[in-house]
């Protein structure tokens, strides 16, 4: 059994608008005792792994924003992991970058320290849009990071984009696409815009401020995305998550077929042995327990019922489908045990899912609906 | 016994009967200053807010007279709407007199009258008085004319108040005193006493509200019910204040309350006689007739699990009002509920928001229907107080509905518009008549099911307020009934089935389907709404299939939110009613209940 490491980066030098990540402002200080105390979070955590599972397969940096960081932090907390685990020879290294605070020069240092797969939040090329989501960036700090990250010899490297934005038309999004295309990046995470309460996008949308498209409209932008990405050679392996063969994002995969990872800093998740727990979303408790050498865990009773939902709920999602053999190898009966079987023939008269021998899995019309599909068919 | 003097307030809803209670028990010093507030009677919640009066208060006040004489004021204060007429009727039987309240604005209204037949029937005294008189829209001597012409008294004989001012209150005591003659039982006799209204305690079980015609009662008497022979040991007698005020024994003639340790409410019946066990008296009072619930509905809640719990509210709603009916029934659309009888649609709204405020139960209500008869070709007659029990057309012969004949009194000015709404209505045109020139007289025969829902609001609104409606008892007639089905995805849902007049079956079916398909949200499928009669289909709507619906995002492993996202989604849809693959929610029964017909 081998391992996926998540770690979460808790700062960000602005706040956006629609974002519920845990997160805050950036401070140098707080930087330096948060990576101190990671680096006994590791040596905590790595007692709780079997010797043989200390292999990482992937590791992702995400938060916040990572690209914030000083690399020399980054560099020390590298040689820890490297005392800990092994890496596997294929490791894929995963790093979150906002293009406001990327340089060649960075760039080329994270290519040295082993991160092999930038991502940058990218989310639109309209500045007016980007400016409604309150992002700092702009369309030339994307231009030049990707063209960095490409002279720097990043072959893997994706971005992320945001349709169904407050007032977006297809016509704004087809721009976003023309552009997302011709930059050609390997992976391409494409996000409907979720409206997450408490945030300063829920009180405008709630105010009548902003208006988001109709579900007609997002069925169509999202219709449109895919077939332009299709187009182009990508492939639509999840939901929001676009590739070029060989390129989909094996952390993400793992997550969602059920694979463990670990997830150091504050608000991460971990997934090991089916028992999942995670970190408090407070970086100050966070740093205080570390302090006393205790990790801040709150576990995750997840009963085996809740599991067979989550590897349904997520399963769904990829293009590839529940696979009836790793069900029946996790849970020990087979996936209809966890779904309604009317549910599921009605579905399928219906032409939303499809289900053979080996998978049971949305069809192009059914994953645009994919919550409520999930919704209905789980018991 | 000759001081007493036991009278009922009554009127025209909103004539000021509870305001006229108050200043009496002002100026008879019942209650302090600090406990006075306006209609103070009025002390359940819902009275509070809607500023009506629901159930009748009883009170007793002590007056000492010009002549120095300390009387005994028995008072009711009644409801005025029409729903609570049983309440009036009751509190009738325990007095010798009434108080005919007439507003000094409004003139006599169709209450005003009904109420005053009641008294009559009863063979009290009326004491004709005119409120409002400080009003600049008063016009005492039209509603003085109006009075005379209705009871034949004299001018000298009303009594001009305000119960806003205290003007007039004085004069009102005394001829109270004088003119309601003092109550005629023999306190000699063995104890008779009267169950005018009873109400249901959890701590002591029921109290039963008596008016003692012979004999007397006191603590430690052994007491027996006539109608079920049910025997108690008084625990407890007093008379009303603002709260319950013990006593000593309650004699002949006086009105009060008895506790006896009565766990069941339905043993302390309303209109039934208590007499003493050792001493019965021989026969009973006549008692009440049974009142007739008007109006049914289905309640089931919208949450199927809280079926125990609306059963055990609407057990307790019973006990403090024997006039809610209700028995079991199911529905494939809303699963178990129950069909409950009113006595009109106010009832019904007031049922239905004591179980939310007192119960904490949310409910569906089923669009509300009268009861029809059936005559099948077999000559067996089915009482159908319920959509669903309607028989199969095919065996019918004949439909009845039930018919009232009723007075709508109104100013001569509006006339022309209220009885372009009767028509509407199908109402059945008889004449016109004008006891007076500021008042016409209108009657009609209806349809109950006509104007037992919104009729009054309309009829209130067209006439600015002025006219007024009352009806007397259904009788049933033929009439050209269908049975209106709703079906979504060809799966009728018989919980917006509706009988109706083949006439106005066509329009409702186009609104009520119109109105779904804005309510019920987008699905993964088409959903059709359709509206029959029988098999043929005669409205039809549809509902695109939803088209995007999935949050994008699934970061970090925080794959514990998500799943709970979605059992939260799941829990939230528990609202939602299914027919067949379709989830409805319950706004779309609601709106039902709010189609034009
Ligand atoms: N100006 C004026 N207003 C009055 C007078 N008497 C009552 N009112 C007002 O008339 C309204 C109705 O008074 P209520 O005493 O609640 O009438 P009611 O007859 O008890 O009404 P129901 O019990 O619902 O039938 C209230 O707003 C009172 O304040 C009066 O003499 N003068
Ligand atoms: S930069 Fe990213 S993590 Fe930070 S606030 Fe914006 S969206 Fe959230
Ligand atoms: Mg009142």
């Amino acid at each position: 059994m081998s391992l996926s490491l998540y770690i979460h980066f808790p700062f960000c030098s602005n706040l956006c608008g629609y974002c519920d990540f845990y997160k805050q402002t950036y401070q140098p200080d707080w930087e330096r005792r948060y990576f101190a105390a990671l680096e006994r979070e590791l040596t905590l955590a790595i007692d709780e792994i079997e010797p043989s599972q200390r292999t990482l397969e992937t590791i992702y940096i995400g938060g916040g924003t990572p690209s914030l960081m000083h690399l020399s932090h980054l560099e020390n907390l590298l040689s820890a992991l490297h005392r800990c685990f092994r890496f596997a020879s294929d490791l894929e290294f995963s790093f979150e970058i906002n293009p406001e605070s990327i340089n060649a020069e960075k760039l080329l240092e994270l290519y040295r320290l082993g991160v092999n797969r930038p991502i940058f939040g990218l989310q639109s090329f309209n500045v007016r849009l980007l400016k409604r989501l309150n992002r700092r960036h702009t369309i030339s700090d994307s231009l030049r990071a990707i063209y960095q990250a490409r002279a720097t010899g990043f072959v893997n490297f994706g971005i992320d984009l945001i349709f169904g934005l407050p007032r977006q038309t297809s016509r704004l999004l087809s721009d976003d696409l023309d552009q997302a295309v011709d930059l050609a990046p390997p992976h391409i995470s494409y996000y409907q815009l979720t409206v997450e309460p408490n945030t300063v996008l829920a009180d405008k949308i709630a105010s009548g401020q902003l208006k988001l498209p109709d579900n007609d409209l997002m069925a169509a932008m999202y219709r449109g995305i895919h077939q332009t990405l299709s187009k182009h050679g990508y492939e639509r392996y999840e939901v929001s998550s676009f590739a070029r063969p060989g390129f989909a994002c094996r952390h993400n995969l793992r997550y969602w077929e059920g694979g463990d990872f670990l997830g150091l800093g504050p608000a991460a998740h971990s997934f090991i042995g089916e028992r999942r727990f995670a970190n408090v979303a407070d970086l100050g408790i966070y740093l205080q327990s570390l302090d006393n050498r205790t990790r801040p865990l709150v576990a995750d009773v997840v009963g085996m019922e809740a599991r067979m939902t989550e590897a349904v709920m997520l399963g769904l999602r990829t293009a590839r489908g529940i696979s009836r053999g790793d069900f029946h190898r996790r849970f020990g009966m087979p996936v209809e045990r966890a779904i309604d079987g009317d549910m599921l023939t009605l579905l399928r008269d219906n032409g939303l899912i499809s289900a053979d021998g080996n998978y049971v899995k949305l069809t192009d019309s059914g994953l645009p609906v994919a919550d409520d599909i999930i919704r209905r068919l789980i018991k | 016994m000759k001081n007493i003097r036991n009278f009922s307030i009554i009127a025209h809803i909103d004539h000021g009967k509870s305001t006229l209670a108050d200043r009496l028990l002002e100026s008879t010093r019942t209650i302090t200053e600090r406990q006075m507030r306006s209609q103070v009677l009025d002390d359940m919640d819902l009275e509070r807010e809607r500023g009506i009066t629901i159930k009748a208060h009883a009170i007793r006040l002590a007056y000492k007279a010009k002549d120095g004489t300390i009387y005994q004021l028995n008072l009711i204060d009644t409801p005025g709407h029409v729903d609570f007429t049983y309440e009036v009727s009751r509190s009738l039987s325990a007095c010798e007199g009434v108080l005919l309240v007439v507003d000094a604005a409004q003139g006599v209204e169709a209450q005003t009258v009904s109420n005053l037949y009641l008294a009559i029937e009863n063979d009290l005294e009326v004491i004709p008085v005119i409120n409002k008189i400080d009003l600049p829209a008063a016009q005492p001597d039209i509603v003085a004319e109006q009075i005379i012409d209705l009871i034949g008294c004299n001018q000298e004989d009303i009594i001009h108040c305000s119960a806003k001012t205290g003007q007039g209150i004085d004069r009102l005591l005394e001829t109270i005193v004088n003119k309601v003659p003092p109550p005629a039982g023999n306190p000699d006799r063995p104890l008779k006493a009267l169950v005018f209204d009873s109400v249901y305690d959890s701590y002591r079980g029921a109290i039963a509200y008596v008016k003692i015609v012979d004999g007397s009662v006191a603590r430690g008497d052994r007491i027996k019910f006539f109608s079920h022979g049910k025997q108690y040991e008084v625990d407890e007698v007093g008379c009303r204040r603002l709260t319950n005020f013990p006593l000593e024994r309650l004699g002949a003639g006086e009105v009060g309350y008895l506790y006896a340790n009565i766990k069941n409410v339905s043993d302390t019946r309303v209109g039934d006689t208590i007499t003493s066990t050792s001493d019965p008296t021989a026969s009973a009072l006549p008692g009440f007739v049974a009142i007739k619930p008007m109006v049914f509905s289905g309640l089931y809640p919208a949450i199927a699990e809280d079926y125990t719990e609306l059963r055990d509210a609407l057990e307790k709603l019973m006990l403090n009002d024997a006039s809610l009916r209700f028995t079991p029934e199911t529905s494939s659309a809303l699963g178990f509920g129950f069909r409950c009888g009113f006595l009109g649609m106010l009832h019904m709204e007031i049922i239905t928001e004591r179980l939310a405020r007192e119960y904490d139960q949310t409910i569906i209500n089923t669009v509300p229907n009268v009861e029809y008869h059936a005559f099948l070709s077999n000559g067996e007659l089915i009482e159908v107080d319920s959509p669903t029990q309607m028989p199969d057309p095919a065996k019918i012969e004949y439909v009845e509905e039930p018919y009232v004949d009723a007075q709508v009194i109104t100013l001569p000015d509006s006339l022309g518009a209220i009885m372009r709404l009767c028509t509407e209505r199908r109402g059945i045109y008889k004449n016109t008549e004008y006891p007076t020139q500021s008042r016409a007289v209108l009657s009609y025969a209806f349809p109950l099911s006509e104007i037992i829902f919104d009729f009054y609001d309309k009829l209130k609104s067209i006439s600015r307020g002025y006219a007024s409606l009352d009806y007397g008892l259904p009788y049933y007639s033929k009439s050209n009934l269908v049975k209106l089905d709703i079906l979504i995805n060809s799966e009728p849902v018989d919980a917006l089935s509706v009988i109706i007049h083949r006439d106005k079956a066509y329009k409702y079916g186009l609104n009520l389907t119109e109105k779904l398909r804005g309510l019920i949200p987008r699905q993964l499928f088409e959903v059709v709404i359709q509206a029959s009669i029988g098999s043929r289909i005669i409205a039809r709507a549809s509902v695109k299939p939803l088209r995007k619906n999935v949050t994008a995002k699934c970061y970090g492993g925080d794959i514990t939110r998500k799943r709970k996202l979605l059992e939260r989604q799941k829990e939230g849809k528990k609202r939602l009613k299914q027919i067949g693959t379709v989830e409805i929610p319950q706004e779309a029964f609601l709106a039902a209940l709010k189609i034009d017909s």
